[in-house]
């Protein structure tokens, strides 16, 4: 693996990072398994490119993509909630309308951004190496956001909206409306979800329909993946544990790519199986681990 | 003071497996009186708690807490008047939550839940104050999971939480049956202590007799649905276990009670 790879992937974790926070909000703290982000990656992008490409701000463009995305969580969290339809399905039924939207949204199925500005270009010339610019600015916005979910996890309401994942029964004992926190919640999840697609877009220099499938999958693998290696002791650890989880995948792709022995090497479309596997991988890893456990006890 | 108006609830209307749960019920609980709530398996004790908590609407009557009346306010909204414990231990509170943040949800119910910081230093020293009254040295581990407790535990802090905001009713449903003999000591001597220590209007379900004879305030026996029997403080001062239990026996019917049909009146 070159210096070249490992910087890409290293990018690409942290901006799927800000995605797989949005992943773990819902699955973990809501215990809401939430599959819209399929479709909410692309629409943070589409947003962003069409607005850009319409000649709009490429900042303004993320808090487009941003709102965009919260509105779609709110439509799957308030079909769950409110149409009482199981919540697997909810996120199907938009992640699917999302794919129509997203469309008509950038006018094709995909749209370049060649010779339009964006927001790297903002901190050209501050003598940051150009190839790690977007990384810079990634890292800086996924601190940015870590430090505002960790605190709002805090709050009154992002206690209610924890409890809710965990016990509602008890939220509602407690006078708390467990629609709201799950319609928020989702809601929230989904913005950080469209960002990062926004973000992906513009480091790209292009925005596509199809680059949503599969987050869903990539999110809840690095929440695994943190939760294995740092638990979930403190809000804090366990959003850490996100991002190292989601560099850590990247990295572990990136690695299966440049993987060769003898005759067999892997091609970029073998991404998915490589996916599935390590994500089959990871969700074992507790089980094994807690066999290996078990067998060294006696 | 709560008043329940001729309240029914029956589920599965219409089907083959109609039940009446609660069945034209009505009930006056004073304020400050502490209520003891027995009657066999079945007879409509947790519906009827249900119903007083919100988690479940009424077909017919009417419901006023304090002086509101509450009969279709979700218990979301209800939860401002009502203090609850649930019979499972687990019910009560949060795991994934410390012992601290499960205080600050209760200390914030029935208000505005807004971004503002959920704990402080005068909060957390309240809710050391009051923890130390278990004695279980929770006070010292406020930041330790919920998850981590015993059930006797996590049974004393729902408690704790109920009472946290002085409720307008107290609302026990079978909360120390699920424990062990020595845990289920303590958590109904706290029980009591609170209690009387607030005058809160209470009404604990149990199918402990000898609990039932610790208040002697006023036991109503529930059968079928209906109230079967209602004995004041000066009937229970008399009373001894085995009497009580010869009422019980003599409200519930014939035979064993699980093997009739709620719906089958006696
Ligand atoms: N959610 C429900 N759906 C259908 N039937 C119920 C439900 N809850 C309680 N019942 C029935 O209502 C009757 C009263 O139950 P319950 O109030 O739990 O009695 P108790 O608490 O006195 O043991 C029982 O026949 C029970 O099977
Ligand atoms: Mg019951």
């Amino acid at each position: 693996m070159s210096w070249y790879t490992v910087i890409g992937a290293l990018e690409q974790g942290i901006v799927f990072g800000l995605m797989s926070l949005g992943v773990y909000l819902t699955f973990r703290v809501l215990d809401f398994p939430d599959l819209s982000v399929d479709g909410t990656l692309p629409l943070g992008a589409a947003v962003s490119a069409a607005m850009i490409h319409a000649g709009g701000s490429p900042q303004l463009s993320l808090i487009a993509a941003m709102a965009a995305g919260m509105a779609a969580g709110a439509v799957t969290a308030v079909i769950s909630t409110k149409l009482r339809i199981l919540n697997l399905l909810a996120g199907i039924l938009t992640m699917i309308a999302l794919y129509s939207i997203n469309i008509r949204i950038m006018g094709a199925p995909n749209l370049a951004l060649l010779n339009r500005p964006t927001v790297f270009d903002a901190l050209q010339g501050l003598g940051i190496p150009s190839h790690v610019l977007p990384l810079a600015l990634d890292a800086v916005v996924l601190l940015i956001l870590l430090i505002g979910l960790e605190r709002f996890l805090h709050t009154s309401f992002g206690l209610a909206l924890r409890a809710t994942g965990d016990n509602p029964r008890m939220v509602a004992a407690q006078g708390f409306n467990t629609h709201t926190a799950i319609i928020v919640g989702v809601a929230l999840s989904n913005g950080m979800v469209a960002l990062s697609g926004a973000l992906l877009a513009q480091s790209f220099g292009s925005a596509d329909v199809g680059m949503g499938l599969g987050t869903i999958i990539a999110g809840l693998a690095s929440v695994i993946i943190g939760e294995t290696l740092v638990g979930e002791r403190t809000v804090l650890v366990a959003l850490v544990g996100v991002l190292l989880g989601s560099v850590l995948y990247r990295l572990a792709i990136a690695a299966a790519l440049s993987f060769r022995f003898g005759p067999i090497s892997l091609e970029p479309s073998d991404l998915n199986l490589i996916t599935a596997l390590l994500v089959a991988l990871a969700l074992a890893f507790p089980q094994v681990r807690r066999r290996l456990k078990g067998r060294a006890i006696r | 003071m709560v008043k329940i108006r001729g309240i029914t609830k029956v589920f599965h209307p219409g089907e083959v497996n109609e039940v009446v749960a609660v069945n034209d019920v009505s009930l006056e609980i004073p304020e400050g009186q502490f209520l003891v709530l027995i009657g066999g398996n079945g007879s409509g004790k947790s519906t009827l708690l249900n119903l007083l908590s919100g988690s479940l609407f009424p077909d017919s009557g009417k419901i006023v807490v304090g002086d509101a009346e509450v009969t279709r306010v979700p218990e979301y909204e209800r939860a401002a008047l009502i203090g609850r414990v649930f019979q499972d231990p687990l019910m009560g509170t949060s795991a994934g939550l410390t012992i601290e943040e499960n205080f600050a949800l209760a200390a914030t119910r029935g208000k505005f839940r807004g971004l503002g910081p959920a704990l402080n230093k005068q909060l957390r020293n309240e809710i050391r104050d009051r923890l130390a009254l278990l004695a279980m040295g929770l006070e010292n581990r406020l930041t330790s999971k919920v998850g981590l407790l015993s059930g006797g535990q996590r049974q004393a802090i729902t408690l704790l939480m109920a009472v946290f905001q002085r409720p307008r009713l107290l609302l026990l449903d079978e909360h120390t049956a699920a424990l062990d003999p020595r845990a289920s000591r303590e958590v109904m001597r706290l029980t009591t202590v609170m209690v009387r220590e607030q005058g809160l209007t209470t009404l604990m379900v149990t199918h402990n007799l000898t609990h039932a004879l610790e208040i002697r305030d006023r036991t109503v026996v529930m059968s079928h649905g209906s109230i079967a029997r209602d004995i004041g403080s000066q009937d229970l001062a008399k009373m001894q276990v085995p009497d009580l239990m010869a009422l019980f026996l003599e409200s519930q019917g014939e035979g064993n009670t699980l093997l009739h049909r709620s719906t089958a009146s006696s």
